[in-house]
C-alpha cells in the first residue's frame, strides 16, 4: 500500500511538472520564411532554471548510494530492476536524456580546451559523481542509474554469448568513439555523442526516423546480446570501465568463500565473470625476455603508423567542423555556374572579411592535423595493449566477477548458493 | 599487510580521485572567478535564466529585439 502510494505521488510530480514545462513551450506555429530557410533542429532540451539543474544532481547522488546499497549491501537484483525503471522514466523520459553522464565527458573535455568556455555545474557533476562512486564501489552507476544502460538492461531477455574474438575487437570500437569525441569537442566542432545518441531520441519522442531506427535496432538487438552500445559504443564506459579496476569494494558474487560449485559460471550475460586459473608453470627467463621486447617493440610502431595514419586524414576529419566547411565551400564557390548557398549568403551579409574566415580555417585544420596524430597514437596504444593483453597471464582461484566489464547489475548473486 | 599489487591500487585510486578533485575545482573556481563570460546553451537565449545579466553581444542583442 505504502509502495503504491509512494510511485502515485511521484507519478503525480511528474506529470505535474511537465505540465509547468509544457506551459512554457512555444504555443504558436514558428514562422515559414519564403527564402527557403529551415529552422534548424534544437539540438538540446530548453534550458531548465537551477533549481533544477540542482535538483538533477541530488537525485544522482541520492539515486547512486541507493543502488550501491542495493548491490552491496542487500545484494538485491529487485532493487536494482526497480532503480532502473526509476532511472529510465526520471533520467530518461523526464529529464530528455540530459544532462546525462556520457555527454558530459564533451562538455568537460571542451571546457579543459577553451578558457572561455564555462562548463555548466550539473554537467560537471554528472561527469565526476559516477567516476568518484565507481572508484569506491565498481560501475554502479551502470547497473541501473544511467538511462541508456537501464534501458538496454530492461530489454534483455534471451542473453546469447559472443565469441571471445568478436566481443575484442567490437570491444575496440568505445575507444575509437571516445578519442573522436574528445577530438571534436576539443576543437568546439560538434559534440558527436549526442548527435548519435540512440536512445535520446526515443526519450525526447522526436527522433529523426534515422536515429529512431538506429535506438530501435540497438533495442531490439538488446533482446538477445546484453547491453551492446554498453558495451561496444559508449565512450564514458571506457573511463569507467577502467577506473572500476581498481574499485575498491566491488561486487562479489560470493557473499563468502567460493567453494567452486560452478554454478555462477554463465550466469553473466555480459560474460564478464573470470573463472579460476590454474598456477602455470613458470616461464623460461628467456621467452619472458624475448616477449617482453617483442612487445616494447610493437606497441611504439602501432602507435606512430596510427598517429601517421590518424595526421593524414586531418582534413576529413576536420571537414565536420562547420567553419572549415563554408571556407572550403567558399574557396570553391564560382559565382558564374554555381548558385550561392543559406551559408554563403549568410556569412556575405555578416560582413566579417574572408581572409579571417580562411585564417580561422586553417587554425581549426592545424590543431586537427595534431588531433589526428594524437588520435591515432592513442588508438595504436589501445590495440597494442589489447594485444599485449592476449599474452598476460593471471593467476585466480575464485569464480570472480571482472572488474572492468561488469555493470554490477547484480543477476550473478542469485546463483550463488553460500550464505553469509 | 597488503600486497604489491593492492599498494598500487590504493595509490592509482588516490590519484585519480586528487585529479578528479583538482579538475573539479580549477573548472569551477574559472567559472566563477573569470571576467569573461561564455554561453551554456549554444546562443538559445530565449528561455536561458542566464539572459537577465548576460553581457554576451548575443545576448544582449536579444534583450534589445525584446
Ligand atoms: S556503459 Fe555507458 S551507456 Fe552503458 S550504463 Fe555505463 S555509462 Fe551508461
Ligand atoms: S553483476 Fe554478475 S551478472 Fe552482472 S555484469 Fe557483473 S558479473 Fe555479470
Amino acid at each position: 500500500m505504502k509502495k503504491s502510494l509512494a510511485f502515485i505521488s511521484l507519478l503525480i510530480f511528474f506529470v505535474g511538472m511537465e505540465f509547468a514545462a509544457f506551459s512554457q513551450q512555444q504555443r504558436f506555429p514558428k514562422p515559414e520564411f519564403e527564402s527557403g530557410y529551415a529552422q534548424p533542429v534544437t539540438s538540446m532540451p530548453v534550458p531548465r532554471d537551477g533549481m533544477f539543474a540542482l535538483l538533477d544532481v541530488l537525485v544522482l547522488i541520492a539515486v547512486l548510494s541507493l543502488i550501491t546499497w542495493f548491490i552491496l549491501k542487500k545484494r538485491s537484483r529487485t532493487g536494482v530492476v526497480a532503480v532502473s525503471i526509476f532511472s529510465i522514466l526520471y533520467f530518461g523520459f523526464f529529464r530528455e536524456g540530459c544532462v546525462c553522464s556520457v555527454g558530459s565527458v564533451q562538455n568537460v573535455v571542451l571546457a579543459l580546451f577553451n578558457p572561455g568556455y564555462h562548463i555548466p555545474l550539473s554537467a560537471l557533476a554528472f561527469f565526476v559523481i559516477p567516476l568518484a562512486y565507481t572508484l569506491f564501489f565498481g560501475r554502479t552507476f551502470c547497473a541501473g542509474v544511467c538511462p541508456l544502460g537501464a534501458v538496454q538492461d530492461v530489454f534483455l531477455m534471451r542473453p546469447v554469448t559472443l565469441k571471445k574474438w568478436l566481443q575484442k575487437a567490437l570491444g575496440l570500437i568505445p575507444f575509437i568513439y571516445l578519442g573522436l569525441s574528445v577530438l571534436y569537442a576539443a576543437t568546439a566542432t560538434d559534440f558527436i555523442i549526442c548527435r548519435y545518441d540512440p536512445f535520446v531520441g526515443i526519450f525526447r519522442f522526436n527522433a529523426t526516423f534515422f536515429m529512431f531506427a538506429i535506438g530501435a535496432a540497438f533495442l531490439l538487438i538488446s533482446i538477445f546480446i546484453a547491453r551492446p552500445y554498453c558495451r561496444f559504443f559508449c565512450p564514458y564506459g571506457v573511463l569507467l570501465n577502467l577506473v572500476s579496476r581498481v574499485s575498491k569494494n566491488h561486487l562479489t558474487i560470493t557473499p563468502s568463500n567460493c567453494i567452486q560449485c560452478k554454478l555462477c559460471e554463465n550466469s553473466c550475460p555480459l560474460d564478464a565473470i573470470n573463472k579460476p586459473v590454474v598456477v602455470k608453470q613458470m616461464e623460461d627467463k628467456r621467452s619472458a625476455t624475448r616477449r617482453f621486447i617483442l612487445l616494447s617493440l610493437i606497441i611504439p610502431a602501432l602507435m606512430i603508423v596510427g598517429g601517421w595514419t590518424g595526421a593524414n586524414f586531418h582534413e576529413n576529419l576536420a571537414k565536420v567542423n562547420s567553419k572549415v566547411r563554408l571556407a572550403d565551400e567558399m574557396l570553391h564557390f564560382d559565382s558564374k555556374t554555381m548558385k550561392e548557398s543559406l551559408e554563403i549568403e549568410g556569412f556575405r551579409t555578416s560582413g566579417k572579411p574572408v581572409e579571417q574566415l580562411y585564417l580561422e580555417a586553417a587554425e581549426i585544420v592545424k590543431q586537427f592535423y595534431y588531433g589526428g596524430w594524437i588520435l591515432g597514437a592513442f588508438i595504436g596504444l589501445v590495440i597494442g595493449l589489447a594485444l599485449s593483453g592476449l599474452s598476460r597471464y593471471q593467476y585466480r582461484e575464485d569464480y570472480s566477477p571482472d572488474k572492468g566489464a561488469c555493470v554490477s547489475c547484480a543477476r550473478c548473486l542469485k546463483y550463488c548458493p553460500v550464505e553469509k | 599487510m597488503i600486497n604489491r599489487r593492492e599498494f598500487l591500487r590504493n595509490g592509482f585510486r588516490g590519484l585519480l580521485l586528487g585529479s578528479l578533485a583538482v579538475m573539479s575545482g580549477t573548472l569551477i573556481l574559472r567559472n566563477y572567478g573569470g571576467e569573461e563570460a561564455s554561453c551554456d546553451f549554444d546562443f538559445l537565449c530565449k528561455g536561458c535564466d542566464k539572459l537577465k545579466a548576460c553581457r554576451l553581444p548575443e545576448g544582449v542583442k536579444f534583450k534589445e529585439s525584446k
